[in-house]
């Protein structure tokens, strides 16, 4: 039905900064943000290591799930056998895993139960050294018709169906990223989750704001202009920012994409806190077609960065997929809702 | 007794019905797909498995087999040649010291002193010194494709002068390229040959001070250009010129008349793209084909 969430990796200033975006990350050092890591431009992400790890919470759960990111083996190193040391595994609310992957010396896919049962293994070579693939994976949570179902780079290579993959409660919601058993690294970039479908090869890019809205500018900047107050990418928090504490008060910003392939959606990060106490909420803001639009309420702002999200798979102007132009003359910021 | 008091601290517990939310980020990710991507290719590499003497290779491929049907060695000798010869049959770029004659293990001095200059080869021509030419030590076989990169530094208009290349089996069997100035046609690039009879002439009005001279020869049939500054464009038509086995000398000849003011012509480079060098063991097969 929807796209739950995107990540590019490309505007964080390091993996300690990804817990502002619900990330548990394991070992900063061996779960690392690097432009070393990007399959194109921008950043990646590289679990190396048994700490190496980052946990999402999507913060919904799902019995059903679509997986998708771009991967590299980076090593050379044949895999070692292991059911519990996985690339990708998923989680229920509780943590308990559901669902694990992993890469096995034949180079072949492995899918296991969290109760350490093989589910079944896709054939050999279709994860190759130092290449990126495009791996993507649906995975449903039932004991009696649960099913794993990966392709790489658009061809399927694993069809279990009817599975026992059901561990803990009936539901997903946490994917959790790491390395390959035998000490080889595994970047990821380019990530999607899904509740109804693959998208196939997808690239993710982030745009910062570089104009500011005339209709939507309520907030003040800390110092310079406020376009320039939030746009570094990797964010440098409280060195500068916009802020305000009135109200129904809104800012928009404008971004340039420049061309772009076939938009699959768009995902609006605002990374944000209060800096006294108090009650505030925000919601994400589309302005398009002169209306603005505005996402789904936050929780309630803390005193701590963090990232609050929202996406719109389409305009919400006409419901039609974003492009170049549309994505020029909208703008997007916040309001405070609460 | 004293009371003391180091330190009086009022702890207040508040809240803001407005408090400040500072935002210090707005980051739109667009997730996306081409239908269409672009593929990037950087470099496009072809590594070649050859032996390490590739005309060595074909000139004993010519013995072994001209052994058993001489009639079509040279034939299949230069189809051998042409497919495995993927550099230049032989190169000169003209490096060495100001002064100094050209490489002698390739040129041989026919006429004048021409010398290399800042690595070119110079021709220098004028009422005292007629003449200038270099021949190549080795004489050319099959088909071949020969070309010098030239640049016309002094030429006087005046009647006349032409520096060119030339492949030369007989006095009266050669096919020239020049560029060439008369009082007649002014300046031309011209081609000269010669098939056992009369010299056949054909011109092109043009001038290029900097520009390539190519002859290729395939079978008995000679082909001329002359590089304009785009493109290579040809001269006149085809002419034949011997038989298809025959060899030819290469030569550079530059030369004037009429106590001419100065013709001075920079080679910087000589190539022989293709063909082989007959050797002395090449030439008796084709004695032997004669023969036969």
């Amino acid at each position: 039905m929807t796209l739950l969430f995107i990540d590019g990796f490309d505007h964080y200033a390091n993996s300690a900064q990804m817990r502002d975006c619900d990330y548990v990350i394991g070992s900063s050092p061996n779960f690392v943000v690097s432009s070393s890591y990007a399959r194109f431009t921008g950043l990646g992400v590289k679990g190396d290591e048994y700490s190496g790890y980052a946990i999402k919470d999507l913060g919904v759960n799902k019995s059903t799930l679509y997986f998708g990111a771009a991967i590299k083996k980076q090593g050379a190193g044949i895999p070692t056998l292991s059911s519990t040391n996985c690339f990708l595994e998923f989680q229920d609310e509780s943590n308990v895993d559901q669902v694990r992957l992993t890469v096995n010396p034949d180079y072949g896919i492995n899918a296991y139960q969290g109760d350490n049962t093989l589910l079944g293994s896709s054939a050999n070579n279709v994860i190759r050294n130092q290449r990126w693939e495009y791996f993507e994976v649906k995975v449903i949570i039932s004991a009696t018709v649960g099913e794993v179902t990966a392709r790489v780079n658009g061809v399927q290579v694993l069809n279990l169906t009817s599975q026992d993959t059901k561990n803990g409660s009936d539901y997903i919601r946490k994917f959790r990223l790491s390395y390959i058993y035998g000490a080889d690294p595994m970047y990821f970039d380019d990530l999607y989750v899904d509740d109804a479908q693959f998208h196939g090869d997808c690239r993710i890019r982030v745009f910062m704001p570089d104009s500011i809205s005339t209709t939507n500018n309520s907030f003040t900047a800390s110092a310079g202009n406020k376009d320039d107050c939030v746009n570094e990418i990797g964010s440098n928090e409280d060195t500068d920012y916009i802020y305000s504490d009135t109200l129904n008060h809104k800012q928009g910003f404008g971004i340039t994409t420049g061309t772009l392939g076939t938009v699959k959606g768009i995902q609006v990060k605002q990374h944000c806190r209060l800096d006294e106490a108090g009650s505030r909420k925000i919601k994400a803001l589309c302005r398009s077609n002169s209306t603005d639009y505005t996402g789904t309420e936050t929780d309630f702002i803390t005193s701590d960065w963090h990232f609050e999200t929202e996406i719109w798979e389409t305009d919400p102007d006409d419901s039609s997929a974003w492009t170049q132009t549309k994505l020029e003359a909208a703008e997007f910021g916040l309001e405070i809702t609460t | 007794m004293a009371l003391r008091d180091t330190q009086i601290a009022v702890e207040v517990l508040e809240t803001e019905s407005d408090p400040n939310l500072r935002n210090t980020q707005v980051a739109v990710e667009v997730l996306e797909t081409e239908a269409n991507p672009n593929t990037r290719i950087t470099q496009v590499a072809i590594e070649v498995l050859e032996v390490t003497n590739l005309m060595q290779v074909a000139q004993q491929f010519v013995q072994v087999i001209s052994n058993n049907d001489p009639v079509n060695t040279i034939e299949v000798a230069q189809q051998f040649v042409q497919i495995i010869s993927k550099n230049p049959v032989q190169t000169d770029v003209f490096t060495g010291s100001d002064g100094d004659p050209p490489d002698t293990s390739i040129w041989s001095v026919q006429s004048g002193t021409p010398v290399i200059d800042t690595n070119q080869l110079e021709f220098l021509v004028n009422s005292t010194t007629p003449e200038e030419k270099v021949k190549n030590k080795k004489v050319l076989a099959g088909d071949f494709e020969v070309y010098i990169d030239v640049d016309v530094d002094q030429e006087p208009a005046q009647d006349n002068w032409k520096f060119g290349l030339e492949a030369k089996k007989s006095p009266t069997e050669y096919f020239q390229v020049n560029r060439e100035y008369d009082n007649v046609n002014f300046q031309d690039v011209v081609i000269r040959t010669a098939n056992g009879g009369a010299e056949t002439v054909y011109r092109v009005s043009d001038n290029p001070s900097s520009t390539k001279l190519k002859i290729k020869k395939e079978g008995n049939t000679f082909k001329g250009w002359y590089w304009d500054g785009t493109q290579f464009v040809q001269i006149g038509s085809d002419v034949t010129v011997g038989l298809t086995p025959d060899q030819f000398w290469i030569q550079m000849v530059a030369e004037t008349k009429n106590n001419e003011a100065q013709l001075r012509i920079l080679v910087d480079k000589f190539t022989v793209l293709s063909g082989y060098f007959a050797d002395a063991f090449l030439q008796n097969v084709y004695l032997t084909i004669i023969e036969g």
